[in-house]
């Protein structure tokens, strides 16, 4: 009974053991490929082809078929989540302060919004209180700095810091002044610019450490206080730079940081060499040197004052000769710039802007002296100031033609005043 | 052992081992391409050695499905923006990211060098060298400008990350008035622009305007005009305009005072809606007064207070015609101080005027002892008068300011 027993058990094994390789031939036929069975990507993690589009990618080259990435992998509500996200696809840092500062900003414009949206109706409500308009402003004010503050907490919790958007304006403006004091530094080697830039720095610090010090007494004597510690700071940085450079290199350092510089700028109107420039600038920075920051305005101080400037108008008139002088007298007086922006916009000629500005120096210097003439009654002084006027309007209206002479006479109300009986 | 067993078992051990062999085969393959090691392959296309052992086909090519922002990015703003549409990122981040981007992009261009200028060049030479950067500058500015606008068709302004202040969000919801997002964004980003095309205009004419510049600019604002008409639509833009006014008039009174007045809303919004139609709207951003006389403008003026009789009540007409005195408003800041009512104010101004015209009256007579003592008389009934209306406390600290004139005639 064993034997047939064990035989129907062999048999039935035989079955099943067919029935197994005929399932798994079956099932190994019809499977799809195993690494493209394994496609399907987690939740959130990227996974399309670097290409955006994954169709562009030629199917029977491919062994593997893949979802193309799509925004919503990455975007989250959750703000650390959306950077994490942003971060493991490897967005730039700045693009991902972008989008988020963008994102949380967007946030606050509905709240604030909301916050508004029940005023709306109140507008003209509110409006026709103006008296109550302050403390109104100062109410909701306050409630929307508190938006502003919630904001900034999540500024600072996501990217460290409460304003993001400053880091790259500071960054940007850091350049900027580098940039600057690179081009005022140029005539120094590479060393010397970086130690006369770091020396600068140092200063600058000092001085924003003497702008926060408290100092006791009068106003006047805190000022003075205040001067004192400030000029002894430029001296110790002076001091410093002396000791770095040569005497023409600090000379020069010197001239580039004074007033005298600013001479590139002022004659705009005129032809000036590299050369003159940098004389002209020595002549006004010694000027100035030597005035100081006196402001004393007594008679002693005020001819010591006007004996300098005659001097250094001298030492201009040598370096220019008579002629460019001249020029250079003219194209310093405001009322000549003044005459060239008017002239220019009516397209006039050089020698046009001269001959009115020498016509209007002329005016004005009759009118003045009309006007200090105690010997004439005020009706015949206010007749002649009034022929002055009429005179130099003709003089000027032949100069500058009568089709722009009434463009002139709207920006040149100087004409109209000569006829003031006073200055 | 029976031959039928004998087989039977062998074909047992062979099917066994065949059964072993077929199942175990794709077994291995999936446990060994695991779906985080295939994110993780870092070249773009290739064909790994292990595989080309085992599974040599020379037709399949492995692509990693590790994507990276890099393919993304791109200086090009047109193809930046395609390939972030093409990934389904929203347009309002698409347009975050660029518009963040500009924002660097126009300063960097702000702070380019330029043309090189040596530190002593001067006068003329630097003037023009510079003329030539700025030229430069605006240039590339200009482009990137209409680059953003052909992108999204709106004007970007290099200014506008400051509106997010939520001060500037809440206020200029509050007077843009109840309109969708899109209108409110729309509505600052035209005013920017226009504020923008303004300071262009003057600079390019170096301040100084001609005749042909202001029929120009009439026209120039004209379409400003009309384009934000339209984004409002007829009755927003009304309510726009009038809310504007009120802001404007507010912050810098020039015809009305209104924070003198006490107006019903519904006044209120009339007589704004006056005012544009009398005296245009909103005169400094558009320059109106530009080419305006004096006289013209008195003129308009005139004529607007006088037609705000018909949209305001008899007592706020007369309220509206003192407040444009300096002397009323003076006694209203005084009788304001002291916690009187307005109608103390008006008093004190009906005693101003009378006294004003009496006083000038007799002034014009000869001298004589009787013009003395009507003028002595008149003072002191002046002071009583004033006196007995605001209080002492009040007068005194009246007569101590702006109103002198209560005790000495010299002073109206």
């Amino acid at each position: 009974m064993k034997r047939p027993g064990l035989i129907i058990f062999s048999l039935g094994l035989n079955l099943l053991l067919a029935g197994t390789v005929a399932w798994a031939l079956h099932r190994r036929n019809s499977a799809p490929p195993a690494n493209q069975s394994a496609s399907t990507p987690p939740a959130r993690i990227t996974n399309a082809v670097a290409t955006a589009d994954s169709s562009e990618t030629p199917s029977a080259q491919t062994n593997e078929v893949t979802a193309p990435f799509d925004w919503h992998m990455v975007e989250s509500t959750d703000y650390p989540a959306y950077v994490e996200n942003l971060r493991a696809i490897g967005c730039p840092e700045q693009r991902i302060r972008d989008i988020i500062i963008a994102d949380v900003d967007d946030l606050f414009a509905q709240k604030a919004r909301d916050y508004i949206a029940p005023l709306q109706s109140q507008f003209w409500q509110l409006a026709s209180h103006p008296r109550d308009i302050e403390k109104n402003i100062e109410e909701h004010g306050k409630a929307l700095k508190q938006l502003s503050e919630e904001r900034e907490q999540i500024f600072q919790t996501l990217f460290n810091e409460s304003n993001p958007r400053r880091s790259w304006r500071n960054l940007h403006g850091d350049r900027n002044r580098n940039a600057n004091r690179n081009s005022q530094l140029d005539f120094l080697d590479e060393t010397k610019r970086a130690a006369v830039i770091a020396a600068q720095d140092e200063l600058d610090s000092t001085l924003g450490g003497i702008r926060q010090m408290k100092f006791a007494g009068t106003r006047e004597e805190i000022g003075t206080q205040r001067l004192a510690k400030d000029t002894e700071a430029r001296k110790t940085t002076d001091d410093k730079l002396r000791a770095l450079l040569s005497p023409e290199e600090f000379a020069e350092y010197k001239l580039r940081n004074s007033n005298g510089m600013s001479v590139r700028y002022q004659l705009a109107r005129m032809t000036i060499s590299e050369t003159e420039a940098h004389s002209l600038a020595q002549i006004v920075a010694a000027k100035s040197a030597a005035t100081g920051d006196s402001q004393a305005k007594d008679a002693a101080t005020k001819a010591a004052k006007e004996e300098r400037e005659q001097r250094a108008q001298e030492q201009i008139k040598q370096l220019l000769g008579d002629t460019r002088y001249a020029e250079y007298q003219r194209v310093t007086d405001g009322r000549y710039d003044q005459t060239a922006r008017i002239t220019e916009r009516l397209q006039l000629p050089e020698p046009t802007t001269i001959a009115v500005y020498e016509t209007r120096r002329e005016a004005e210097k009759l009118a003045e002296r009309l006007r200090a003439d105690t010997s004439a009654s005020a009706e015949e002084r206010a007749a002649a100031l009034n022929i002055i006027r009429t005179e130099t309007e003709n003089s000027v209206r032949e100069l500058v033609g009568d089709a722009a002479f009434k463009d002139f006479q709207r920006h040149a109300g100087w004409m109209e005043a000569l006829a003031h009986p006073a200055k | 052992m029976n031959p039928i067993l004998r087989i039977s078992i062998l074909l047992n051990l062979a099917l066994a081992v065949a059964a072993v062999l077929i199942l175990r085969k794709p077994a291995q393959m999936t446990a060994s391409t695991p779906v985080a090691e295939k994110i993780a392959v870092p070249s773009i296309t290739g064909t790994p050695a292990e595989n080309l052992a085992s599974n040599p086909p020379p037709e399949v090519v492995y692509t990693t499905n590790a994507f990276r922002w890099q393919a993304l990015e791109s200086t090009n703003y047109a193809d930046f923006v395609a390939s972030l549409r093409k990934v389904g990122c929203p347009e309002r981040t698409i347009r975050d990211l660029i518009f963040a981007d500009a924002e660097r992009r126009y300063a960097e261009l702000q702070a380019l060098p330029g043309e090189p200028i040596s530190f002593w060049v001067a006068g003329k030479a630097r003037a023009e060298a510079n003329r030539r950067n700025e030229s430069a500058r605006t240039e590339a500015q200009t482009a990137l400008r209409a680059e953003l606008r052909e992108l999204f068709g709106v004007d970007w302004s290099p200014e506008e990350s400051e509106s997010r202040d939520l001060r500037f969000q809440a206020l200029s919801r509050l007077v843009v008035g109840p309109v969708s997002d899109e209108q409110h964004e729309r509505a600052w980003r035209w005013l920017m622009s226009t504020v923008e095309l303004g300071q262009k205009f003057r600079s390019d004419r170096n301040r100084i305007w001609l005749t042909a510049d202001f029929a120009e600019w009439q026209k120039l604002t004209a379409t400003k005009q009309a384009q934000v008409e339209q984004i409002f639509g007829p009755v927003a833009f009304e309510e726009f305009q009038a809310r504007t006014t009120v802001l404007e008039e507010m912050f810098d009174s020039r015809v009305m005072q209104l924070k003198e007045l006490e107006l019903t809303p519904e006044e209120l919004r009339k007589v704004c809606l006056l005012k544009v139609r009398q005296l245009g709207w909103l005169n400094d951003l558009f320059d109106l007064e530009q080419n305006r006389s004096e006289e013209d403008l008195e003129t308009k003026k005139a004529a607007f207070t006088a037609a705000t009789k018909d949209v305001l009540s008899a007592e706020h007409f007369e309220e509206l015609i003192r407040v444009q005195d300096d002397d009323y408003r003076n006694i209203l800041d005084v009788t304001r101080d002291n916690n009187l009512p307005r109608s103390s104010a008006q008093k004190v101004y009906e005693v101003r005027q009378l006294a004003d015209a009496e006083y000038r009256r007799l002034e014009a007579e000869a001298d004589s002892d009787e013009k003395a003592a009507a003028l002595a008389a008149l003072q002191v009934t002046t002071t009583d008068s004033v006196r007995k209306v605001l209080g002492a406390e009040a007068f005194k600290r009246f007569t101590s300011r702006s109103g002198q004139w209560v005790t000495n005639f010299s002073k109206l």
